[in-house]
């Protein structure tokens, strides 16, 4: 790229190798490129925040307060994606979201997932068994809270604690495995997860959350 | 004015470094007390009055006559005497509206300013009437107090400052913060977080690594943030709190106890000067009974009697018990939030004149499980580490390898159909950060969105704080579900949000025009608008120039190209007369100013017009007849641009 500050053609790094001025993003790209951090699922998570913070510190805007406009914006704009990585990747079940959304599956979608073909995108719908598996679940729930019983409900919290463990379990070998179908894989497991999520989440809120309240 | 634009932009203009050395200082713009620091010799500290004083009151007088006094007079003389034309506690009001300030009101003596519903900000009227005043200029008055104690004591100009703020305020009271410092002619290097402060202050002094809560009972807000220190780098776990929660609501709750004991109704209000009193003389015991276990209060009734009594520190603690308790949900939650529990605690850090209470800090020591720090002066610490940042900021020779990484205290989301907000930035996230969304346009040729921004955890849009609202104009005119819109929202480091957007299909840039819902005047906005014009002009002559050059590269080598391949074609004087105009604009594409490029292209054009016109026709000549115009049109094009592309990478 053009180096703003000197003019001259250089290498999109972080900081031009010609005058040493703050270069901006070139593109956008992937988190695990952005902190140089190899593109799978299993990362030494202490060498990853090391990279991150080493990263940050170099380009921080702390750094530019005083440095001109085109500093200060390529300064926030190398943060802003540094943080974004760093909060995706720290996470295990965005990193693991994340990378099967770079593998071509997008799992945000609340009625199952999107793959990525040729000419779009095609919807792949949740589970029966799943979605079957929850009703039950969300109407043992709603019988146990109404009856007061404890003893219940911890066996259903326990239930679904140990589902929601399995399944991200599931997808992350998946995910490390990489062999023919994983992907799909480890996306069917991840909505398992949120689903699982969701219900936990709806009982420690004391049970307020409803079903598909996340979305109005 | 182009010329002096264009200057601000040059690369490599930034202030030499050594010239700001030691003129940046921190500023804890206080509730109750403001100070001001410096680094003198690696060690922050606060600057004194001539009497030996750091803290001066955060208050202000307005005279009938345009005087304004600052400070320990203000707050301590004229409160009483004028106690309307008398603004304290300000930031109790900074970025909020006349709706907000509606409860901060119970018991305070101001008269405001009448205001439409749709105002966005409050203003005290005072001057006797004659002078309606907002926290921004009242704020701004006590910046100009401090602004002139550094720059006695520095002997010269303040350069850039490091105001803190609670962590827990939101986009427009920093928003206000921040316009107060311009407004007293200040260049605000950075909006700081009043814990992360202290933690630098801590974290600097005890050089230890650690996992640390700071507790932070000002006079008028509470915070509680959770840090991990290490290795040089601040990290901000977690934050909470609440804006309106401090040491004044123990005065106020200690004033309603005397105000029922002298036979008063408290809620009836009274007159302006009695409410300053009663609050005084609540002030004045809760400090008493910070060492004594009792001390005499009196009350002038309304009926001129005075009422006196005696108020034991046990009665003063039950008053205040109600108020502190509405601390722990935060911390609990903080902790919550960090993934931590009181056992992984290596510090639990006192900041605020409030936590000089036993009471607070006997709270404390229970809610964490520990004994609390509190070798730093809980009212200094917060400017102490302000200084330690503006100082880093100025590039002074602190250690280089020092980074804070604060967090966004408040979700920020965007109202969506049905009133429902959907979260774009999650609490606790690290600052800077951004999100984007894209939108898709439900009707024709539609070229603007509204959006309206919310800052708050709930989850429909009239339960959170409205934050802002975005008109976005400029959009292409395309069908229905044509043009997607993307929407940047980025919060930088000072804690401000700032919204950009784009059409995706055009690359169009769509304008975004602000409207906040609180907090800054009109003439505010005004200026806030001119300013982004300013750098819009800026990077819009930028991008001329660098478009202009291009194209300058691209028809010099299209016409050195057409020169050696049909020479032939000149006629007359052409050759020199080109060659000229070549020789001008390559020297006028070194330079910056793409208007003067531009005429030199425009030149180029019209003394090779006939030339490059025979070179047509030749082209037609040569067996290329019976195909399209258009088409040998768009080979010469091509031509051009691949010699254009070729010209380039010999660079």
């Amino acid at each position: 790229m053009i180096c703003w500050s000197c003019q001259k053609n250089v290498a999109a790094t972080e900081f031009c190798s010609a005058c040493g001025a703050i270069l901006p993003l070139d593109g956008r790209p992937d988190h695990f490129t952005l902190i140089g951090a190899p593109m799978r699922f299993s990362q030494d998570m202490a060498a990853l925040e090391r990279r991150y913070k080493e990263s940050t510190r170099a380009v921080h805007p702390d750094k530019f307060a005083r440095a001109d406009a085109q500093a200060r914006r390529a300064a926030m704009q190398r943060t802003v994606a540094l943080n974004e990585a760093w909060r995706t990747l720290r996470d295990p079940i965005a990193r693991a979201e994340y990378l099967v959304r770079l593998l071509g599956i997008d799992v945000g979608t609340e009625d199952g997932t999107l793959r990525r073909t040729e000419t779009g995108q095609e919807k792949v719908a949740v589970d029966p068994t799943l979605l079957a598996d929850m009703m039950e679940k969300r109407e043992a729930l709603m019988e146990a809270r109404e009856q007061e019983d404890y003893a219940a409900l911890a066996r259903l919290a326990r239930q679904v604690r140990a589902s929601y463990e399995q399944a991200l379990l599931e997808a992350q070998t998946a995910l490390d495995r990489q062999a023919a179908g994983d992907t799909e894989r480890a996306a069917k497991c991840l909505v398992a997860v949120r689903y699982y999520r969701r219900f936990l989440d709806s009982f420690e809120d004391g049970g307020h959350a409803s079903p598909g309240a996340q979305h109005g | 004015m182009a010329e002096a634009l264009f200057q601000i932009s040059e690369p490599g203009e930034s202030r030499s470094k050594e010239a700001c050395k030691g003129r940046a200082a921190g500023i804890d713009l206080g509730t109750t007390n403001s100070l001001i620091a410096i680094v003198n010799a690696g060690e922050p500290q606060c600057l004194p009055d001539e009497r030996g004083e750091a803290l001066v009151p955060s208050a202000v007088y307005y005279g009938a006559d345009g005087t304004i006094a600052v400070g320990a007079r203000a707050r301590h003389e004229l409160a009483l005497v004028h106690p309307k034309d008398t603004i304290v506690s300000v930031k109790r009001f900074m970025g909020r509206g006349p709706n907000d300030a509606e409860a901060t009101r119970k018991l305070t003596p101001y008269v405001f300013a009448p205001s439409a519903a749709s105002d966005p900000v409050v203003r005290f009227s005072v001057a006797q009437g004659k002078r309606a005043v907002t926290p921004i200029e009242v704020s701004a008055d006590i910046l100009r107090a401090l602004k002139q104690r550094a720059e006695a004591a520095l002997d010269g100009p303040l350069d850039g400052v490091v105001i803190t703020v609670p962590a827990y305020f939101d986009d427009g009271q920093r928003q206000a913060t921040r316009d107060a410092g311009r407004l007293a002619g200040l260049e605000v290097l950075r909006l700081l977080n009043e814990p992360t402060a202290a933690a630098l202050a801590y974290g600097l002094d005890k050089k230890v690594d650690g996992t640390f809560a700071v507790f932070d009972l000002g006079g008028g807000t509470f915070d509680i943030s959770i840090l991990v220190l290490d290795g040089g780098v601040f990290e901000v776990k977690s934050t909470g709190g609440d804006s309106a929660l401090g040491g004044d609501d123990f005065d106020r709750a200690i004033a309603e106890v005397l105000l029922a004991r002298a036979g008063e109704d408290a809620a009836a209000g009274g007159n302006a000067q009695a409410a300053r009193a009663v609050l005084d003389a609540a002030k004045r015991a809760k400090e008493a009974l910070t060492t004594a276990h009792e001390t005499p209060v009196s009350v002038t009734r309304s009926d001129r009697s005075v009422w006196n009594g005696v108020l034991t520190r046990a009665e003063m603690e039950a008053a205040c018990q109600p108020v502190l308790n509405r601390c722990a949900p935060a911390c609990k939650q903080a902790m919550k939030d960090a993934h931590i529990t009181v056992g992984n605690l290596d510090g639990v850090i006192l900041v605020g004149g409030a936590t000089r209470m036993p009471l607070v800090r006997a709270f404390v020591k229970e809610l964490f499980g520990q004994e609390p720090l509190a070798d730093i002066d809980p009212d200094q610490v917060v400017a102490l580490g302000a200084a330690v940042q503006a100082e880093l900021l100025a590039g002074g020779d602190n250690p280089g390898d020092i980074v804070l990484l604060d967090v966004v205290p408040l979700s920020l989301g965007l109202e969506m159909m049905g009133g429902v907000v959907e979260k774009l930035i999650h609490r606790n996230s690290t600052v800077p950060c951004g999100a984007t969304q894209t939108f898709t346009t439900y009707a024709d040729n539609q070229t603007g969105f509204d959006l309206h921004v919310v800052q708050g955890e709930r989850e429909m849009a009239h339960e959170g704080r409205s934050l802002a609202r975005f008109k976005l104009t400029g959009v292409p005119p395309l069908p229905a579900g044509m043009a997607r819109l993307e929407v940047t929202f980025t919060v930088d480091a000072d804690g401000i949000l700032s919204v950009s957007a784009q059409e995706l299909m055009t690359g169009q840039v769509a304008s975004v025009q602000v409207k906040p819902s609180y907090g800054l005047t009109d003439e505010e906005v005004e200026r806030m608008l001119l300013d982004s014009y300013a750098h819009a002009d800026e990077d819009v002559r930028l991008r001329l120039l660098t478009e202009q050059r291009v194209e300058a590269e691209r028809i010099l080598s299209a016409t050195r190209a057409a020169l050696a391949a049909t020479p032939e074609l000149l006629q007359g004087d052409e050759l020199p007369r080109i060659e000229e105009s070549m020789a001008a604009l390559e020297s006028l594409k070194g330079g910056t100013d793409h208007n003067a490029i531009h005429k030199g292209i425009e030149n180029l054009d019209l003394t090779s017009k006939n030339f490059a016109a025979r070179r047509m026709n030749r082209a037609l000549e040569q067996g290329l007849r019976g195909r399209d115009l258009g088409v040998i049109e768009h080979e010469i094009e091509e031509h051009k641009v691949k010699s254009h592309g070729s010209s380039e990478a010999s660079h």
